[in-house]
């Protein structure tokens, strides 16, 4: 087992490298942006509570884009399917002395070990955020949404996997096409959301009463209605992990036809 | 494992699909021997190989390797089978150190040692990403992985297809050589006969699904023979002696499968040695009976 281990982390390699370093970048980027604001010539601009309001929102998006971008590294084990389907090596691993369930448990490990990384690196990232943009870490809000988001790349990338074993597919783009349905599907639901609902929504949303929405006040409600999702987030995930685990195997047991 | 006299035993196999059908196939792989598998494209050699190792399910039979059942005994006899098939079933972007690597970690008994002494022996570089490697090159990393965990059965699919006759005798001075060991077998599908003709101590003829023929090769083609004969000789030739007969202007060339029983029936007539690619040729036509070139 440990030779599959060591073959899925070395093939994943270029992926998991790649989303690290976008990771780092986008971050480096938005402090770019954050001292201009403060110092540079974006701070020429815009006026003091422009200014408050700019810093809460690159804040807001470099505590939480970074850590979504991160939890995808799993989603590029699908690829990694598609391309054992395209050399052969599903064929060739049916000759080897392994059981379909190790099969499943190195792909496990793998997408647990990343998503463990993405949350400690995501929560790393708010707090020296919060360190450098001077502003309050709401902690728990800030993990909250964080292990949403870990619960959903976990969901979507095991959707993935399952969705291109199933379909033996040798291009993976099932895969990605139930990604991008899913996006779009979730976007054309907001869109056709009937105006109570959306009202409902502002209301829960500003929920002090007042006219302006602001991005604090938001983060602030959103975070406090996820706080009661919190043991959910851990649990769906080991769920999706554990179910996972046995849709793949079952998957990796069936033979050709 | 407890001692076994054939590597692999196959008995009355079936697999359906559309348009194809295995059909009551039956033969042996004697331990210490190499058995040449041939039939044409589509005859079936693949289906089988493919169900020998479990890739697919069988509808009917029973296979044993190494007196196991193959679907009980599984993984403790895929520790012991090396699979080449035609092409690399490894990534472009690893390399054979990191073969090497994934190898030991699930084979018990790889040998590190070994495979890198095979890499220098066929000059296989250990850094170079496989996608830079020639299809000759691929072939042989494939069987220098195979020989590497002290396999007692190779089993390979179409392995020398679209190699030039170089590499295919380096690969075929190979097999020679592991065979010295009489504990290992090989079974090989292909349909290049002049392979088989040098290597194979054994062989199975498949043809669209049915066995036509298995045995030793020397034994097949003592007993068989082209007999030459007149149109009019071969009007006095009774059609159940023969397997099939080449019509040409002059005459014919009938294939007998009993050659000492036909020398004394039909005397006069001259018979002559046979290789296993004629003998194929015969085979396949034997159901019209009457084939011209």
């Amino acid at each position: 087992m440990i030779g599959l281990l060591y073959r899925e982390l070395y093939l994943q390699r270029k992926s998991i490298t790649a989303l690290i370093s976008v990771f780092f970048v986008f971050i480096g980027l938005m402090l770019l942006v954050y001292l201009s604001l403060q110092c540079g010539n974006l701070g020429i601009l815009y006026n003091a509570e422009d200014k408050a309001q700019m810093t809460e929102v690159i804040r807001t998006i470099n505590t939480y884009f970074p850590a979504f971008l991160i939890m995808m590294m799993p989603a590029a084990s699908f690829e990694i399917v598609a391309s054992d389907y395209r050399v052969g090596w599903m064929r060739f691993q049916r000759c080897l002395p392994c059981k379909p369930a190790q099969y499943a448990a190195v792909k496990i490990i793998l997408m647990a070990a990343e998503l463990l990384l993405g949350l400690l690196l995501g929560l790393g990232n708010a707090y020296i955020s919060s360190l450098v943009f001077g502003l309050d870490l709401d902690f728990s809000g800030t993990l909250v949404l964080i292990l949403l988001m870990m619960t959903l790349c976990c969901t979507m990338s095991m959707l993935s996997i399952l969705l291109t074993l199933l379909l033996r597919s040798k291009s993976g783009n099932a895969a990605g096409i139930l990604i991008i349905a899913l996006y779009v599907g979730a976007m054309i639901a907001l869109m056709l959301m009937p105006d109570s609902a959306m009202e409902k929504l502002e209301h829960f949303l500003n929920g002090d009463g007042n006219d302006e929405l602001t991005i604090a006040g938001m983060v602030s409600r959103i975070s406090g209605f996820l706080k009661t999702l919190l043991p959910w987030c851990i649990s769906i995930t080991a769920g999706v992990l554990i179910g996972g685990f046995f849709a793949m195997t079952a998957l990796f047991k069936r033979r050709e036809n | 494992m407890k001692p076994y006299e054939n590597a692999i035993e196959i008995d009355h196999l079936c697999k359906s699909y559309d348009g194809f059908t295995l059909d009551n196939i039956s033969f042996c792989v004697p331990k210490g021997s190499i058995m040449g598998f041939i039939g044409q494209n589509g005859a079936g050699k693949s289906t089988t190989i493919h169900t020998i190792l479990n890739i697919i399910k069988a509808d009917n039979g029973k296979i044993n390797i190494f007196g196991l059942d193959h679907l009980e005994h599984e993984y403790e006899i895929k520790e012991h089978i090396a699979a080449i098939f035609d092409a690399l079933p490894f990534h472009d972007q690893l390399t054979a150190k990191q073969l090497n690597i994934i190898m030991r970690g699930i084979y018990r008994e790889w040998s590190s040692e070994t495979f890198f002494n095979y890499l220098e022996r066929m000059q296989l570089p250990a850094r170079k990403k496989f996608g830079q490697f020639s299809k000759g090159m691929k072939m042989k990393l494939q069987i220098a992985a195979a020989l590497s965990h002290n396999a007692k059965l190779l089993i390979m699919d179409e392995a020398t297809t679209g190699l030039d006759p170089v590499v295919r005798n380096e690969i075929l001075d190979m097999f020679q050589e592991y065979l010295g060991d009489e504990n290992n077998s090989i079974l090989m599908s292909s349909h290049i006969t002049s392979d088989l003709d040098r290597i194979a101590d054994s062989v199975t003829f498949i043809h669209k699904g049915k066995l036509l023929l298995s045995g030793y090769k020397d034994d097949i083609l003592e007993t068989h023979a082209i007999m030459k004969c007149t149109k009019k000789e071969y009007a006095d030739i009774d059609p159940a002696d023969m397997i099939s007969a080449r019509i040409n202007d002059f005459g014919a060339e009938v294939l007998v499968a009993d050659r000492k029983a036909c020398e004394l029936k039909y005397k006069g007539l001259l018979l002559e040695s046979t290789v296993l690619e004629e003998l194929m040729r015969y085979y396949v036509n034997a159901e019209k009976k009457e084939w011209t070139i």
